[in-house]
């Protein structure tokens, strides 16, 4: 029967440093490294030593601290070799060809949590906290990664699961046994229960929702008429000129995005051609472009000097919410009418509020609370309390009882995905699929 | 010496159902019992059906068998269970005369062309080379051969009756024990259990007071058991009830030394879901009262069943508590209540077939697989019985899914998970319920039925008319509208719905919760009665369900692939890297034939579950890229 190969890859970032890592994982890791320095002393478990390591001719290639540990209590389950090396990308690329020389293979995107999760050392949850701990591009979304992928971060979550569990357990009952043996169904009693997880799955939502733009997902789309400021609020949002600025209708043509990064928050602005009839065919394009971008928008700034609102057909064709009106070039005066904020670029306490308005940080609070660190399992809980409301409204309509137990049911299987309980490969490839080398 | 195709081991309802499924399909059988009187004989309650157990009656009527039908024919009393709780969990419990069941069964089995019964009793099997059967050895040293042997042994295998401290070897009260044939099992390697369960003490109905219990008329709702009853019986019955009071609870707690089950004698495990009245009083002890069905036996018997009190306690202990039960003042007994210990084989080691894994031809099923109820005992037998008939004829064998039925449910978890108490079906076992329902039992089991030539020409017709009288209604209340007129309106009003205010889609109707079939037969006149009071039951659920069935089958069709993921038989287990030691246990214990049987087994964490999935498709590809 086939076991695992041997894979290898540079586990730090391409470029130049003091440190670079190489990882090796596999049956084979210990014995490769070993052969390549000369000392007779063979890798002891998790603990750290000096070597010089040698290519096949015995030319040195690196002194490298070099840590073995043993399987299954490493990374992936399996023996890992981690060489901490000189960080110039021509030393660590040499040993990884080295190594490979030798029978190694390179490894695939995500192999190494592939094989990590493959041999139960993580489960998917912790997967996506490991992802979000690693790629986030703020602070507060890799320290939440982090504690997520301590213990005793499920707790609550495991908590609901079991008031879950608990409630179905009483409708199930009363279907499978008669009056007489398990009494009527307390329905007060049940409404109640679902009330109460109701309440502890919104909030679930809600802590994420409030973190959701600073783990770096949310569009913020600048959208306007013609010449009302929006390249020059873009540029002066990002503190460097990004776009080109001209005091001309027209002048931008194209759609710009940008990351814009905080030590607390991430956000991707996107500035777009002005929105007007008149146009030749190059704006018309970019017109149409700004518009394909409103769809994907998570916010929209409707940028207008004369406070002129947007055309009723976009304005009806997002939430409300979604919505922040801003007049524009607001120290060449003009009057701004209640619901919008009034900004200039010169003006740095407007900027400063329009800023928070972007942010949006609903609840500072919210790192703190929330149990949800994926889109995955933020969808999923959405679901969840999608089938947990209509078992609700089943149970007050008269509906019957087996079709209340159904919707409970598939609350609970979604409540089960949170946790990255796989029912289908897919589910794990797609989200293997998001991983770098090396990790 | 004799040779037949199939042989089975037993005639309780798994061996009756069984012997005549094979017998339809063309296999010459012979059906051996320990006793010729005792066919389908009906050990404990007297009733067929009940919640989750209807279900599998009639899908078992819909495949050819017998039960349902015997049922309607011998029935005593009708209760429709769970109506309010709606379609999927609606379930037919009848009361049957157990005298007349047996003797109509037996009958059936006797005219069946192609099976032979006989009374022995088996105490070996014999087998050609490469643990292949090839007959049963009797304890009067008659050998009989055949292709394929079902055992159904119940409660016989070494089966003890107990009451109070004392205990004797028995199969049922009053009759012998099946003495040797575990033992002989054991020698083969085959994993037994013990298990035990027990019954309620029968009354003389002249004893009871009958006036003072409250009377349970039957249930004009009820449409019988079998698709095939076309009228019920007209000389029904009514049950009685009454309840313990705290001075048989005492009684009981007082003599609960003597009770086999309290004093260490037996330690085998039985059935929590249908408790001794010794374990109800311990167990729910701020439970003041128990409430107790009385009835009758039979039509040509004064003997009464007393539902819920399954008791072992002695003799004296047993009329003492009846005794202080209101109406029961001056009961006489004619049995006494007894418990059973007995042998069961381990089910994870039968395939989906219910044939053993290493010994080809040989099929275990009924109450010897662990299960408890009539029913469930039926269903296996039926499945045994085919699966012995496709074996023996080359053919391919005969299954069903777990989103087909209730019998698909039954055997993959018994042969996926086994059971550590005997196996009673509950209808959340079933995840596909709103699927499997009473209502359209007939249209989901049909093709199969007629596949393996299980049902005779008539009964076919008869469901194909059932199948296209069900499309006319549908066409019928496609697109009709019903109108607010003040009739309708005041008529809504009294079954607690909102009026319609304009024309509106009988189909909308339907789908309000209150619309029931009462309140459409008030509607429609005698449109109504166009159609069967069946008919609209099925069509009207149909309605309701839609949104949750679309939503199930599309869950289905994922867990088709992974049902069509089959897993090699000698797959080694602890040759996969990273499965975790419970899980290979597991696995290697049950041998799962698809990686969907493997991810329900409990103790295969979901991780391990990956680990084999990524363990199987690395290694597909790699036979891909090979090729």
């Amino acid at each position: 029967m086939a076991t695992h190969d041997t894979i290898i890859a540079i586990s730090t970032p391409r470029g130049r440093a003091a440190l670079g890592v190489i990882r090796l994982s596999g049956p084979d890791a210990k014995a490769l490294v070993e052969a390549s320095f000369e000392s007779d002393e063979s890798l002891q478990d998790r603990r750290p030593v000096l070597r010089l390591i040698r290519d096949s001719q015995a030319r040195v290639l690196d002194q490298s601290l070099v840590c073995f540990f043993k399987a299954p209590k490493s990374f992936t389950g399996e023996d890992l070799v981690e060489l901490s090396c000189h960080g110039n990308p021509q030393i660590l690329e040499a040993i990884v060809q080295h190594f490979v020389s030798r029978g190694t293979r390179l490894a695939e995107p995500g192999e190494f949590s592939r094989r990590a999760v493959s041999f139960g050392k993580m489960s998917l949850q912790q997967l996506e906290a490991l992802d979000l701990s690693i790629n986030s591009r703020s602070r507060a979304g890799a320290r939440l990664g982090i504690r997520a992928l301590s213990p005793g971060f499920n707790e609550h979550l495991h908590l609901i699961r079991q008031k879950l569990l608990d409630l179905r357990l009483n409708l199930e009952a009363s279907l499978d046994f008669s009056e007489e043996e398990v009494g009527d169904l307390n329905i007060k009693d049940s409404l109640g229960r679902m009330n109460e997880l109701s309440d502890e799955l919104a909030s679930l939502i809600r802590s994420y929702e409030s973190i959701r733009s600073q783990l770096g997902s949310n569009r913020v789309l600048l959208l306007g008429p013609p010449n009302s400021g929006k390249s020059s609020l873009f540029n002066h949002l990002l503190g460097h000129e990004r776009a080109l600025v001209f005091d001309q209708p027209g002048t931008t043509r194209d759609v710009l995005e940008a990351q814009l990064e905080s030590d607390r928050f991430s956000i991707v602005l996107i500035d777009s051609a002005g929105l007007r009839n008149e146009a030749d065919s190059v704006e018309q394009m970019g017109i149409k472009k700004s518009l394909l971008e409103l769809k994907r928008a998570d916010k929209v700034l409707w940028i207008s000097q004369d406070a002129s609102p947007p055309p009723e057909s976009l304005f009806l064709s997002r939430s409300k919410d979604s919505w922040i009106f801003v007049k524009s070039k607001s120290d060449l005066g003009g009057a701004c009418p209640e619901n919008w904020i009034p900004c200039s670029i010169y003006d740095s306490q407007q900027i400063k509020r329009l800023e928070a308005l972007i942010f949006d940080p609903k609840d500072p609070e919210a790192f703190e609370n929330t149990s949800l660190v994926s889109e995955r399992q933020f969808f999923e809980t959405q679901k969840a309390l999608l089938k947990l409301q209509e078992a609700k409204k089943g149970l007050l309509e008269g509906q019957s009882l087996d079709l209340v137990a159904q919707s409970l049911l598939e609350a609970s299987f979604s409540l089960g995905e949170v946790f990255g309980e796989i029912k289908h490969e897919e589910l794990l490839n797609s989200i293997l699929a998001r991983f770098c080398i090396g990790k | 010496m004799k040779t037949f195709d199939v042989i089975v081991v037993g005639a309780g309802h798994a061996g009756v159902e069984a012997a005549l499924s094979a017998a339809r399909m063309g296999c010459k059988v012979l059906l051996l019992s320990m006793s010729a009187d005792q066919i389908a004989t009906m050990s404990c309650n007297p009733a067929v059906g009940g919640l989750g157990k209807s279900q599998i009656a009639k899908e078992l009527d819909i495949l050819g068998g017998s039960m349902a039908r015997v049922a309607d024919q011998s029935a005593m009393q009708y209760r429709v269970l769970n109506e309010k709780k709606g379609a999927a969990v609606r379930a037919t419990r009848v009361q049957v005369d157990r005298h007349e069941y047996r003797e109509r069964m037996k009958l059936i089995v006797e005219s069946q062309a192609g099976l032979s019964l006989m009374q022995a009793q088996v105490q070996k099997l014999i087998f050609e080379k490469d643990r292949q059967i090839s007959g049963v050895e009797t304890n009067l040293g008659q050998r009989f051969h055949a292709r394929a042997v079902v055992i159904t042994t119940g409660t016989f295998m070494n089966g003890r009756a107990h009451v109070g401290k004392v205990n004797f070897a028995s199969g049922r009260a009053g009759e012998g024990p099946s003495i040797g044939l575990s033992d002989f099992l054991r020698s083969l390697g085959i994993r037994l259990g013990r298990f035990k369960t027990g019954t309620v003490p029968r009354l003389h109905a002249r004893s009871i007071n009958w006036r003072v219990l409250e009377e349970q008329n039957t249930d004009p709702r009820s449409m019988g058991l079998s698709f095939f009853t076309q009228e019920i019986r007209s000389d029904l019955e009514s049950a009685y009830l009454t309840y313990t009071k705290p001075e048989t609870h005492e009684i009981i707690r007082a003599n609960l030394r003597e009770s086999p089950l309290y004093s260490g004698i037996i330690e085998s495990t039985g059935p929590r879901y249908c408790p001794s009245v010794e374990d109800k009083v311990v167990r729910f002890a701020d439970k003041e009262r128990h409430q107790v069905f009385l009835e009758r036996e039979g039509r040509r018997t004064q003997e009464v069943y007393v539902g819920g009190l399954s008791t072992s306690l002695p003799f004296e202990a047993q009329l003492k508590f009846l005794r202080s039960i209101p109406g029961l003042e001056f009961a006489e007994i004619i049995r006494p209540g007894y418990a059973i210990e007995y042998d069961f084989i381990d089910s994870t080691q039968l395939n989906l077939k219910l044939e053993l894994k290493d010994f080809a031809g040989l099929f275990f099923a009924g109450q010897v697989n662990g299960t408890s109820g009539y029913e469930e005992a039926a269903g296996q037998g039926l499945w045994a019985g085919v699966n012995a008939a496709c074996f023996v004829q080359d053919r391919e064998s005969f299954s069903l899914s777990r989103n087909e039925a209730y019998l698909g449910v039954l055997v993959d978890d018994l042969t996926l998970k086994g059971t550590k108490e005997p196996y009673r079906m509950m209808s959340s076992r079933a995840e596909w319920r709103l699927l499997l329902r009473e209502d359209n039992v007939f249209e989901r089991l049909y093709q199969k039925a007629c596949h393996f030539g299980l049902l005779s020409e008539d009964d076919q017709k008869r469901i194909e008319k059932k199948i296209s009288k069900c499309k006319e209604l549908e066409a019928f209340i496609e697109g009709r509208k019903v109108y607010p007129s003040e009739d309708l309106k005041s008529l809504m009003q009294s079954y607690e719905m909102t009026e319609i205010q304009s024309p509106s889609l009988l189909k909308d109707l339907i789908r309000r919760p209150q619309a029931n079939q009462d309140f459409l037969r008030k509607v429609l006149s005698q449109d109504y009665n166009l159609f069967d009071d069946s008919d609209w039951l099925k069509v009207i659920t149909e309605i309701r369900y839609a949104g949750y069935v679309r939503q199930a089958e599309s869950q289905i069709q994922q867990v088709r692939r992974l049902e069509n993921w089959t897993l090699p038989m000698d797959l080694d287990y602890s040759k996969i890297p990273g499965l975790a030691r419970e899980s290979v246990e597991k696995l290697s214990h049950s041998r799962p034939s698809t990686l969907g049987q493997a991810m329900r087994l409990e103790g295969v964490s979901p991780s391990s579950a990956s680990i084999l999935a990524i363990y199987l498709s690395r290694n597909s590809n790699l036979a891909c890229a090979n090729a």
